[in-house]
């Protein structure tokens, strides 16, 4: 039996032909791939290749062509936010709201008809908060949280949702070094207990390389490689699709780390 | 004051007032879930039986707040402290209204009259037959109206900002005032000044005045684009647009300028309770319409996107309490003109003395801004020996300080 509280499915997740355009401009051109159950994918790219309009599509926020399916089946509104949950790039944190407060809308999904919080949701977050060492900061205002902090309250929202898949929008963009990488570790640490598949768009590839199983790499809007980190992450791909040569070395905890290369 | 200063000091008021009710309720709460730890299915969630050793003995050396936060989060909750509060405020504020006048009816006297009829609850009333004719038929259906006009606009008011997210969106923003002026100007120019039963023609001509405004910027809006700025932008082309006419119509028919001014400027005359039958459904079911969204406000705060993504379906609930709102302003402004300034003012005191959550915020705005409009009308009835003052006038002109006055108290709130 499924323990309360874990999340409901664990499912693939399957890309098929996705196709977002905003008014004129095309933004994904039949985009396919799929991420596996259970496995981190990460998704690079140069900037304006898509990343977060792929990562919008899938948490139902662009409207799109072709299919986006969870196991074998295509949800939308709340029982789309069942299964995926979200941690947008940057993300607004209102005024006068606590994080408690912040973190319980994370629960909309699962509410009744009523929209009434009951304890069980309430406990929920406070676990929750708990899991992430965040439950000193439960009753202070969200707007005012550093850019760790709130990486990783965003986080407790998401995982408050109980949903299968996690969708992360550069986590680490706001991040310093430190910062990154516990965000980062957090992240398959949440995904091993809950075994979430994670799908999560990446800026910095020395950082990406470290986590994952698999990376997509975009661009234009189109897969241009899909495969392992470390086909995908190599000097000739890289160079060929970011315009500029790169220098692939192994470093010593088994990521690599890339460094372009200035053209003389 | 810092800007964090002020915003400790503002979590802390809140927090003191949690009530005696609540926080008993809260205690005990707390006490009895902290056994049950290992039970609680979220809690054991995410804890290793070896963890959970260590949770429970880190829990006992938290400070009383964190182990709190431990067991169970207290979030967006409206304290029953600030409920009975502005409640019993209401109350005061009729009784108030009620008793004050040319023919000075003792203030507790009128409280007794109306306790005296409640259901079983027999107080003998010390007022003549005439002052319980005054009372009943002329001051307190005027007082009942300038409540639920000030709940109407308040409400409405708060509703729009939510919609909009932008805290300068009032009641009046898709060109409620615009339309409604129009419809009362041609009413008054044309000297529709009849009625059948409660229903007369300017107020009705000033509802559809307002309807039909509201229409042609939501379709414009809609039309124009799926953003609300659209919506704003049409809003102010449709206002400016219907002001434009009524200017006109105005101007070639100077001889009712004193009378259109006057509605323009607000005013609760009303005899008998006729008007408050109108407005009453509108305020039950619009008012209820939008305190049933004030979670999906709250989630709508995080932005479309976020709310999106959390299963609110934006559009949707955007355009339902767009309705709700519009038709709530026009029901309000038809009755009583052109009352400004409480669908803003009322919701961001709100915002600044008690909390921004919605779930908070609805109700107390409902609450305060009957209060607001109830003093209002008292002081535009008695400020002026001999002559009635226009109630916009009244809350402009008091208001405008007070709120001036709350603005600064809470600098560095507002950014």
């Amino acid at each position: 039996m499924r323990a309360k509280g874990r999340p409901r499915h664990s499912r693939s997740v399957n890309v098929q032909d996705l196709t977002v355009r905003y008014g004129d401009a095309e933004i994904l051109s039949g985009v396919t791939f799929s991420a596996e159950s259970g496995q981190w994918t990460t998704i690079i790219g140069a900037n304006g290749a898509g990343k977060s309009t792929i990562l919008k599509a899938i948490v139902g926020v662009v409207p799109y062509d072709g299919s986006i399916t969870f196991g074998k089946h295509a949800y939308r509104g709340r029982e789309l936010a069942r299964q995926v949950a979200y941690v947008p790039q940057r993300s607004e944190f209102p005024e006068g709201m606590t994080t408690a407060e912040y973190v319980l809308l994370g629960r909309t999904a699962h509410l009744n008809w009523f929209n009434h919080e009951s304890k069980s949701d309430r406990d929920h977050v406070a676990a929750i908060l708990d899991r992430l060492d965040l439950d000193s900061l439960a009753d202070r205002a969200v707007a005012e949280l550093s850019g760790g902090e709130a990486q990783r309250v965003g986080m407790a929202r998401a995982l408050v949702q109980e949903a299968g898949t996690l969708i992360l929008d550069e986590p680490t963009s706001a991040l310093d070094l430190g910062n990154q990488i516990a965000v980062l570790e957090l992240v398959d640490e949440l995904r091993v207990e809950h075994g979430l598949t994670v799908i999560a768009a990446m800026h910095d590839l020395t950082t990406a390389s470290r986590f994952g199983h698999k990376t997509v790499l975009l661009e234009d809007g189109r897969v241009a490689a899909d495969g392992p980190n470390a086909e995908v992450l190599s000097e000739e791909l890289l160079s060929a699709h970011y315009g500029t040569p790169v220098k692939v070395m192994d470093a010593p905890d088994g990521g690599v780390v890339i460094v372009p290369l200035r053209q003389s | 004051m810092s800007a964090s200063n002020a915003l400790d000091a503002k979590s802390e008021s809140a927090a003191s007032a949690v009530d005696g009710l609540g926080a008993c309720a809260f205690g005990a709460e707390t006490a009895s879930v902290n056994p049950e730890k290992g039970k609680q299915p979220a809690s054991g969630l995410f804890q290793s039986d070896k963890d959970e050793v260590e949770n429970e003995s880190a829990n006992r050396a938290f400070t009383p707040s964190a182990a709190v936060a431990g067991a169970t989060v207290n979030a967006f909750r409206l304290s029953r402290t600030t409920l009975v509060v502005s409640l019993l405020a209401l109350v005061l504020a009729m009784s108030f209204s009620v008793s004050l006048g040319s023919s000075g009816v003792d203030f507790f006297d009128v409280v007794r009259d109306l306790l005296g009829r409640l259901p079983f609850v027999s107080i003998e009333s010390n007022l003549t037959e005439a002052e319980q004719a005054i009372v009943w038929q002329w001051r307190l259906p005027r007082t009942v109206l300038g409540a639920l006009v000030g709940s109407a606009l308040s409400l409405s008011g708060a509703s729009y900002q939510g919609v909009f997210r932008n805290p300068l969106a009032d009641p009046y923003l898709l060109g409620v005032a615009a339309g409604a002026g129009l419809g009362a100007t041609l009413a008054i120019v044309f000297d529709l000044q009849f009625g059948w039963g409660p229903v007369h023609v300017l107020p009705a001509a000033a509802f559809l005045g307002a309807m039909i405004a509201v229409t042609v910027s939501t379709v414009l809006g809609f039309g124009a684009g799926r953003s609300s700025a659209a919506l704003l932008l049409a809003g102010v082309a449709a206002a400016s647009f219907f002001t434009a006419l009524q200017t006109f119509v105005m101007q070639r028919n100077s001889d009712v300028l004193l009378e259109v001014y006057s509605w323009i400027l607000g005013r609760l005359g009303t005899f008998g309770w006729g008007e408050v039958g109108l407005l009453a459904p509108y305020v039950v079911i619009c008012g209820g319409v939008i305190l049933a969204f004030r979670r999906q406000l709250d989630v709508m705060r995080l932005g479309d996107d976020d709310a999106k993504a959390l299963g609110v379906p934006v559009r949707r609930v955007r355009i339902v309490l767009l309705i709700a709102s519009s038709l709530l302003a026009a029901a309000a402004v038809s009755v009583s003109g052109l009352i400004s300034f409480v669908g803003i003012i009322v919701p961001h005191f709100v915002r600044l003395v008690v909390g921004s959550s919605y779930r908070v915020l609805l109700p107390l705005s409902a609450i305060l801004g009957a209060v607001f409009v109830v003093l209002a009308d008292a002081g535009a009835r008695n400020l002026v020996d001999g002559a009635e003052l226009p109630i916009g006038v009244v809350t402009a002109f008091f208001g405008a300080p007070f709120f001036a006055y709350v603005l600064w108290r809470n600098r560095g709130l507002i950014r």
